[in-house]
């Protein structure tokens, strides 16, 4: 890395943490408001927490300009990720999209059974 | 940095950061504890069969143990320890592993966590006895060396964690010139999507092992509900756990680690079977892509060993589409090899039989798993003798014979001594018979509904009573399993004491790629090859047109 | 015998082993905070009598820790960049300074867990501690973990920059991806456990 282009990496690290030390600052407070949802707040903090985690992940840590087998395998981990993270929310889940899947409402109007009857 | 002739015994032989040091101290170590685990096997058979010889207690503990020693001490370590650390290199024309050594850390992590397990039987309470799936909430009340696994399965892990790392940018940045991705031996290919699964599958299950280490020592909740009733006294605990949530975490791991157990071996099969079919194995291309898959799927299947826990019908037919769907890349893998036989010159060799016999073997193993993977079949199945025949046929006479395969295969690589093919093949033959007599007649135990883990083999159900003569003839079989092993141990130690020949054959089986094209058994410490290959052409060109021998080595021109 | 591409990048894949050595290990880590988050949101959601430590748990202190983990993060990314100028005594002065936030980091950490087992509050004592200890001291032994490898790394490894500054060089950026890591693990850390 020449010189020039180093003193513009540094710039960006020192912005990049006073970004970082605004968004504590933000996280915090935000946490007082109350929300009239309480999965709104969850989403706010999540995304003010990503926006901070993208800023050392693609700075500090490079990821911007990494070569594409890192990108390859780190899209992969998240992916598992997500599915570790998501899934035990679904565990209950009776019915995929739409619908009432579950076993209580599927079955209805059976006609009552009489036998042979006697044929 | 360069050779250091001062090296002392010690680091030469026993604190090694050579890969081929390493293999060998991981391949016999863990072969080791495979015999062990297979002793704890013939006296839960005789258990079975002459009730109460040992105390049910000491059955289950030897239950769970059998089943963490043979997968986690024994057939891993194996095919990707010592199979993975020293061919990978020799395969792919590198002087040795990218991080030496962090190889040599994750042999001796691996020693410590089986010394661990292993001394867990002369604690007090003995080993643990929960299962080897160590399924909360007994996991965390039993008494027994429950501790003890724990702290063995972390060194475990962290083993595994280090030495699949190594392989994988052993793979990405040490392959030689002209060694492409699509010219890779498939058996590379197998290694790195196994390293991959073992990368990202087991840090969960260090998440629930930690987790249930605080709640056998901290007194934590994690897996423990409220109001947990022990006997009529209800547990003193905060409750708020969830059992389920270790099923979840554990897994989430040991699914991908059946296909961990799977992979290394389909890569040795393949490396045996195209050379001694004297052609290119058929999909070459294809079986990439299907492993790849097959890799991806692995993550997405996991609750298909939970579907009697309540889940709701949308999960169930979510992970039962997705089971069906993972079937589809093994089958694809299975009929490249059965390709592949078509219009070759076969060689019946000892490697071969247990090759070709790996092929209706797995086939068995596979279709058996199917009722398994669909919620409805899975109800009466679940937790049934059928199971255990599932499972073992695709590892025992599945993996294990890919293992043997591999043996013979590259042990004059390895010594420079060829082992003897009629023991070889009297080992086969009988441990081909027994493998079924012993394993078969489990599915008809499973099917009448006979169930896991009873240490008096099922005998006080009345639902068993149809099938429970098999018992005793499984426990002959396991005996005739057990002799069948004789030869093949006679072979090895007889090979090893045999006098090596002057200037043994680099290249015994006339195969094509590249680590034999160093010398028989390379030398420890010194690198690899004499001078560095280039690759010019594909894994498998055997027959080539126009060629004057049957077989073009991967780096001639 | 040496191993290929320690220290040059490898042309078709324009990395060095170390580097996609210690990603691959961050992949792996990532996997088990997942794990780790996994477990909290499961056992939060699914019990009715989750007690919220919110109101037991010392957000300033927290804060502080934020602070002083972002500031470890740029001081630590300064002494790589130091190290490429190839300015020795700035590199120490700020990998000194990394050592020192990290070091603040484990005495706050000190002080919170004391305060918590002198009012009593022990993991055993509810499953919403439980997970606040558990998580918070898994991320304490990777902190740990870090500070022995700069301890060793401006001790006893420094020796390296005299001998191959360009490999020491790549050590550091290594080190540093790691400390960023268990920065970017406390960035999410700390809003799930004391603030939602």
């Amino acid at each position: 890395m020449s010189d020039n282009n180093m003193q513009h990496h540094i710039k960006i690290y020192w912005s990049v943490f006073a970004a970082l030390l605004v968004l504590t600052v933000l996280t915090v407070a935000v946490s007082y408001i109350h929300f009239s949802y309480m999965w709104l707040g969850l989403l706010v903090g999540l995304i003010i927490a990503s926006v901070k985690g993208f800023l050392v992940a693609s700075q500090f840590m490079h990821l911007n300009n990494e070569k594409n087998f890192i990108y390859g395998t780190l899209i992969v981990t998240v992916v598992f990720f997500f599915v570790l993270l998501f899934m035990p929310l679904f565990w209950h889940t009776n019915n995929i999209g739409y619908g009432n899947g579950s076993f209580d409402e599927v079955i209805h109007n059976v006609p009552e059974y009489h036998g042979d009857e006697g044929h | 940095m360069s050779d250091s002739h001062k090296e002392s015994f010690w680091t030469k032989y026993i604190f090694s950061q050579d890969h081929k040091v390493i293999g060998i101290q991981y391949g016999i170590t863990s072969l080791l504890f495979m015999l062990f685990g297979f002793a704890l096997m013939i006296v839960m058979r005789i258990n079975m069969v002459y009730l109460n010889s040992i105390s049910p207690d000491l059955y289950n503990s030897f239950g769970a143990m059998h089943g963490t020693i043979m997968v986690f001490l024994g057939v891993v370590p194996v095919i990707v320890g010592a199979y993975g650390n020293y061919l990978v290199p020799l395969q792919i024309g590198a002087p040795d592993m990218a991080f030496p050594k962090l190889n040599m850390a994750s042999y001796w992590s691996y020693f410590l966590g089986g010394v661990i397990m292993l001394l867990s039987f002369a604690l007090p309470a003995g080993a643990a006895a929960s299962g080897w799936t160590m399924y909360p909430p007994l996991s965390v009340i039993a008494e027994n060396g429950e501790t003890a696994w724990l702290v063995g399965m972390i060194f475990l892990i962290t083993s595994s964690l280090l030495g699949s790392m190594n392989i994988i940018v052993t793979i990405v940045q040490l392959r030689v010139e002209g060694l492409t991705w699509m010219r890779l031996p498939f058996f590379v290919w197998a290694q790195l999507v196994t390293s991959f699964l073992l990368v990202l599958a087991f840090p969960p299950l260090e998440a629930a092992g930690i987790f249930q280490l605080m709640d056998r020592l901290a007194g934590t909740s994690f897996f423990l509900p409220a109001g947990l009733n022990i006997q009529g006294e209800v547990l003193d605990v905060s409750g708020g756990g969830s059992p389920l949530l270790w099923q979840h975490l554990f897994w989430f791991l040991a699914h991908p680690e059946v296909y961990v157990l799977i992979l290394p071996a389909m890569g040795i099969i393949s490396e045996v079977i195209a050379n001694n079919i004297r052609k290119p194995l058929w999909g070459y291309g294809l079986m990439v892509k299907s492993v790849i898959f097959l890799g991806f799927m692995s993550f997405v299947v996991w609750a298909h060993h939970m579907f009697l826990t309540g889940m709701g019908q949308g999960m169930s037919i979510f992970f039962a589409i997705t089971t069906m769907i993972i079937s589809v890349p093994s089958v694809i893998l299975l009929t490249c090899f059965i390709l592949s036989l078509w219009g070759g010159s076969i060689r019946y060799n000892t490697p071969m039989l247990f090759a070709l016999s790996f092929i209706p073997m797995f086939g068995i193993g596979g279709l058996t798993g199917l009722p398994l993977g669909l919620p409805l079949s899975d109800i009466p199945l679940h937790d049934t003798y059928y199971v255990i025949g599932h499972f073992h046929y695709v590892v025992a006479p599945g993996t294990i014979f890919a293992i043997f395969a591999g043996i013979y295969f590259w042990f004059p690589k390895i010594s420079g001594k060829p082992l003897n093919e009629i023991l070889g093949k009297v080992h086969f033959i009988f441990s081909f018979i027994f493998m079924n007599l012993f394993f078969m007649p489990m599915f008809f135990q499973g099917l009448a509904g006979l169930s896991r883990r009873l240490a008096d083999g099922g005998i006080s159900y009345a639902h068993t009573q149809g099938v429970i003569h098999y018992n005793e003839f499984m426990m002959y079989a396991s005996w005739g399993l057990a002799i069948a092993q004789i030869p093949f141990i006679v072979n090895i130690i007889m090979t090893i004491l045999k006098k090596r020949e002057e200037n043994p054959d680099p290249n015994p089986w006339k195969a094509t790629t590249l680590e034999w094209t160093a010398a028989p058994s390379p030398p420890v410490g010194h690198g690899n090859f004499p001078e560095i290959p280039t690759v010019y052409r594909g894994p498998y060109e055997y027959s080539v047109p126009d060629e004057k021998e049957d077989f073009t080595p991967q780096n001639k021109s | 015998m040496k191993i290929p591409y320690n220290e040059e990048l490898r042309p078709d894949t324009g990395l060095y082993n170390a580097k996609l050595g210690i990603w691959l290990f961050l992949a792996s880590e990532v996997m088990l905070f997942g794990a780790l988050f996994s477990a909290y949101i499961m056992l939060r959601t699914s019990y009715e009598y989750w007690f919220d430590i919110k109101t037991i748990l010392n957000v300033p202190l927290a804060t502080l820790n934020t602070v002083l983990l972002i500031t470890s993060s740029v001081t630590m990314v300064m002494s790589w960049v130091s190290l490429k100028m190839k300015d020795l005594n700035k590199f120490k002065l700020y990998l000194g300074a990394t050592l020192l936030c990290s070091f603040g980091f484990l005495i706050v950490k000190y002080f919170e867990y004391s305060s918590k087992f002198a009012h009593g509050l022990y993991p055993s004592s509810s499953t919403s501690l439980a997970c606040y200890f558990t998580m918070t001291g898994l991320h304490v032994l990777h902190v740990i973990g870090g500070i022995a490898v700069f301890i060793y790394l401006i001790g006893p490894g420094i020796k390296m920059w005299d001998t191959e500054p360009e490999r020491y060089t790549n050590r550091i950026e290594v080190a540093g991806l790691y400390w960023h890591f268990v920065d970017l693990v406390w960035i999410f850390l700390f809003p799930a456990l004391y603030l939602l």
